[in-house]
């Protein structure tokens, strides 16, 4: 995580580089083009500015000839009448703003060239000229040039007192005009009509306000290239290709001259620059632009070309490029810190939500690696669990088929857990428990409830009782899945209930039992005493002896039952608590030796040898033992075999003895009756059908279990018949249980 | 003389035979009653060599008139008849003093020779009396 966001901050400052680098380039080129377009539109508003200068000029030049065309139309001047200076002089006022000097008419007359004219300080003057002196007198007497403008750039003046170089505009006067006192043109030659401008004022004039940019100035020169105006005085007059070489020897003026020469004295108009070595006070080599326009003087004989030039420094330009520059800097500055700040935000946000997703995601990593541990410990419980429950838990598709089973179950079911996969209940469970599964397998799939069921089943050459639970594993929109079923053995749990059904049912016969005897004891021993007593006083082998011994015999009868019946209340607190099975075994086999010999009946001992006591009261297990081998004799009517076999359980805590016989067998329907008291199949008087009971009653109150197995003649044949007896009698432990017995009584 | 001895239970029937058998068999003087309370001032009155009393009866337990005999005379010897088939009531009255038991139905013999070994021991126990008085 770390290392990516480094890695994006290294892409973002290379790209913020990159984009600065590209913007200073950009601003470079941009500035570089911004100052080509700026300089050329400089230039273009200087060359306007010489434009306008030049049209000024040119237009006051225009009207000053149309004022001397006026004037030349007024008969005061071309009847040089008396009025002549008035008149001059509202031409005067008109144009001496312009530069206009001298008005003046140069009469030739019959008796002279006389010169008419008027300064512009008012004074007028009349005095006779040499008509030769006059440059265009000659050219005014040619009658062609009527009506037309002639001009020259002179020093010429009447007095010719000056240096000063004037323009000369003149125009030939003619007697075309009428008034009063000349109703009628006479149209006569009267002279040359000329005003003197000076061209330096006319100059200075309209070009000493102009300014380009801040301190861009305009100068102007004339046809033979000297300054008519030019800021510094010094270089008004002079020649422009000399006197800025005599300034700043060290700077080439070539560009210039160049443009002077061959471009501002051919009348052309345009834009350039040169290299100059000041520019007002500042004395530097320095780039100048300059905008240059003709002025042309024309008139008819000739066109003086003047050209006016604007020029400024590359500085002035600069300045505005500079500052449009740093605007824009500004501008680019301010927009690339919006950026920063705005991309410094975005990862500054970006990283505290980064970092809050990451705390996040750990959060949820940790929670998720929580659960999933808490999932996986819950899953191995479960798991372990189900591998350790000694029940079969196992998983059935909608056909039955196995999905899945315990460990456990496979065991049980006789398979392991590979081999029962895939198999059916209908072929686990044969017969009718596994048509009754596999309806319900069905069933559940369809109705998603569950169900239960004992049921009773041979699985090998063993019985069982098993409780299936059935219930329906479902997803989460209910469909079912599958069906669990968990098998539970009830069989032990079956046959305990059964033992302490029996028990139950003997100790309340017990009570019963107790009850009886005493209210049949006390009647007997009233009949068994007089009938004592009686037997005494009659004759031995009379009538009445016999009857009285069938009633002793009856009596004792009863006795007997009562006995027996007290078997279930009489419960000695331990008369003996523990014994040797095998002498039992041998002493009843002894008392019983002969009337098997009489039955015909062979006998077999199979008696382990060393076996641990056991618990129990030897009389009372002689009891159980003749009990069953009497029963076992009796079920042998025509004779048989008779085996009694005694060994040690394999856990080593119990010992079982077995008494087998292969007499008539019990009926299936008998046997889990035969344990209960007065539960007999025989004659009535052959037997009191509580010999078994008693007998359970007694093996049980020591702990021990007594149970059989038979296959009845009627079901299996004379030849398989039989039963067998199981007791089983809890091992006395080394220590604590071994006490001899308390006492007699 | 002939010995005492006085029998209780809430059976008349058994009592007369009882009385016959002792009576024909022996010499003893037998007094029979079905009250408890009585046989045991009987006892007193008579001066009865041995008390034979039914376990249980309606007025008065034969423990309990164990235990009231003893506190009378603990010299007549006390013989218990339960007609319970079990043992442990009468194992109980042994407990309690009572010199021995017969459970019923009983043989005639067997009341005889019980009441021969209650003399006996009745005849010790005077003895044992009279030396205990004298010394």
């Amino acid at each position: 995580m770390r290392f990516l966001s480094n890695k994006i901050y290294l892409i973002i400052a290379l790209v913020t580089l990159l984009v600065l680098a590209t913007a200073f380039v950009l601003g470079v080129l941009s500035s570089n083009k911004m100052r080509e377009v700026i300089s050329e539109q400089f230039n273009q508003q200087q060359l306007i500015i010489a434009k306008s200068v030049a049209s000024d000029i040119e237009e006051k030049f225009d009207f000053i000839k149309n004022e001397l065309h006026t004037l030349n139309l007024s008969p005061a001047i071309q009847y040089l009448e008396v009025s002549w200076p008035n008149r001059m002089q509202i031409t005067m006022d008109n144009v001496k703003s312009y530069g206009v000097v001298e008005i003046g008419l140069v009469a030739v007359t019959e008796s002279g060239t006389i010169a008419h004219r008027l300064d512009n300080a008012g004074r007028h003057y009349t005095e006779p000229v040499n008509p030769k002196a006059v440059p265009f007198c000659q050219w005014a007497q040619n009658p062609e040039n009527k009506n037309k403008f002639y001009i020259q750039r002179t020093t010429w003046n009447i007095r010719n007192s000056s240096d000063t170089s004037y323009l000369l505009l003149a125009i030939p006067t003619y007697q075309v005009s009428l008034d009063e006192s000349h109703p009628q043109a006479l149209g006569n030659f009267t002279g040359v009509l000329y005003m003197l401008i000076d061209p330096y004022f006319l100059a200075r004039k309209y070009a000493q306000d102009i300014r380009s940019g801040q301190t861009g100035y305009a100068w102007i020169i004339d046809a033979q290239g000297n300054f008519l105006y030019h800021p510094e005085r010094d270089f008004i007059g002079k020649n422009a290709f000399e006197i800025r070489e005599k300034r700043a020897a060290r700077v080439s003026f070539d560009e210039i001259n160049r443009i002077q020469r061959e471009r501002m004295l051919t009348g052309q108009e345009g834009m350039s620059y040169y290299w100059s070595g000041w520019h007002r006070g500042v004395q530097a080599v320095m780039k100048k632009f300059i905008a240059f326009a003709p002025i042309i003087i024309a008139a008819d004989n000739d066109a003086l070309i003047w050209s006016v030039a604007v020029v400024a420094p590359q500085s002035e330009v600069e300045g505005a490029i500079h500052e449009v520059y740093i605007r824009q800097f500004l501008l680019q500055g301010f927009l690339i810190l919006i950026i920063l700040l705005a991309g410094g935000a975005g990862i500054y946000y970006e990283s505290r939500w980064a970092s809050s997703l990451a705390k996040e995601v750990e959060r949820k990593t940790l929670e998720l690696k929580k659960s999933n541990e808490e999932l996986s410990i819950s899953e191995k419980r479960y798991k372990s669990l189900v591998e350790s429950a000694e029940d079969s838990i196992l998983t059935v598709d909608s056909h039955g088929e196995i999905l899945s089973v315990n460990r456990y179950g496979a065991q049980f079911l006789g398979y392991t857990v590979h081999g029962i996969v895939g198999k059916t209940l209908e072929a686990l469970f044969p017969g009718k428990v596994g048509e009754v599964l596999q309806g319900q397998v069905e069933r559940i799939f369809r109705e998603k409830s569950g169900f239960r069921t004992v049921e009773e089943l041979t699985l090998g050459d063993k019985e069982f009782t098993l409780n299936f639970t059935m219930t329906p594993v479902r997803d989460e929109e209910d469909n079912v899945l599958s069906v669990l079923i968990i098998i539970h053995d009830m069989t032990a749990v079956k046959r305990m209930e059964e033992q302490l059904y029996h028990t139950e049912k003997l100790a309340s016969l017990g009570q019963l039992a107790a009850g009886v005897a005493h209210e049949i004891n006390n009647p007997m021993a009233i009949i068994l005493g007089y009938t004592d007593m009686l037997l005494e006083k009659v004759e031995e082998g009379s009538k009445e002896y016999k009857i009285l011994k069938t009633i002793e015999r009856q009596g004792n009868n009863c006795k007997r039952i009562v006995e027996n019946l007290m078997s279930f209340a009489r419960m000695p607190e331990g008369v003996q608590y523990d014994t040797d099975v095998n002498r039992n075994i041998e002493l009843v086999m002894e008392v019983v030796q002969n009337t098997l010999l009489t039955k015909k009946i062979e006998f077999e001992l199979h008696l382990a040898p060393n076996l641990p006591r056991v618990r129990g009261d030897a009389g009372q297990l002689q009891q159980v033992f003749m009990n069953l081998i009497t029963n076992a004799v009796k079920a042998m009517p025509k004779g048989g075999k008779l085996t009694v076999t005694s060994r040690l359980h394999q856990k080593g805590d119990k010992v079982e003895v077995l008494i087998t016989d292969t007499g008539e067998g019990i009926k299936r329907e008998h046997l889990s009756k035969i344990f209960d008291p007065f539960f007999t199949t025989r004659k009535v008087g052959e037997g009191t059908g509580l010999g078994l009971s008693v007998s359970y009653a007694i093996i049980s109150k020591y702990g021990g279990n007594i149970f059989c197995t038979s296959k009845s003649e009627e079901e299996y044949g004379e030849a398989e018949s039989g039963s067998t007896f199981t007791v089983v009698l809890p091992v006395v432990s080394a220590v604590g249980e071994k006490n001899e017995p308390s006492g007699q009584i | 003389m002939a010995a005492t001895i006085i029998i209780v239970d809430d059976e008349p029937d058994l009592l007369d035979l009882l009385k016959l058998i002792l009576t024909e068999k022996t010499d003893y003087r037998v007094l029979t009653t079905t009250d408890p309370y009585e046989a045991l001032s009987w006892c007193r009155e008579y001066s009865a060599d041995v008390l034979i009393s039914d376990l249980r009866m309606p007025q008065l337990e034969g423990i309990e008139l164990l235990k009231l005999l003893k506190e009378q005379d603990v010299t007549i010897p006390f013989i218990i008849m339960t007609a319970y088939g079990t043992i442990e009531s009468a194992v109980e009255a042994m407990r309690q003093g009572a010199f021995d038991y017969i459970t019923k139905p009983f043989r005639k013999e067997q009341i005889i020779m019980t009441i021969r070994k209650a003399l006996g021991k009745r005849q010790e126990l005077l003895t044992q009396q009279e030396s205990t008085d004298n010394g």
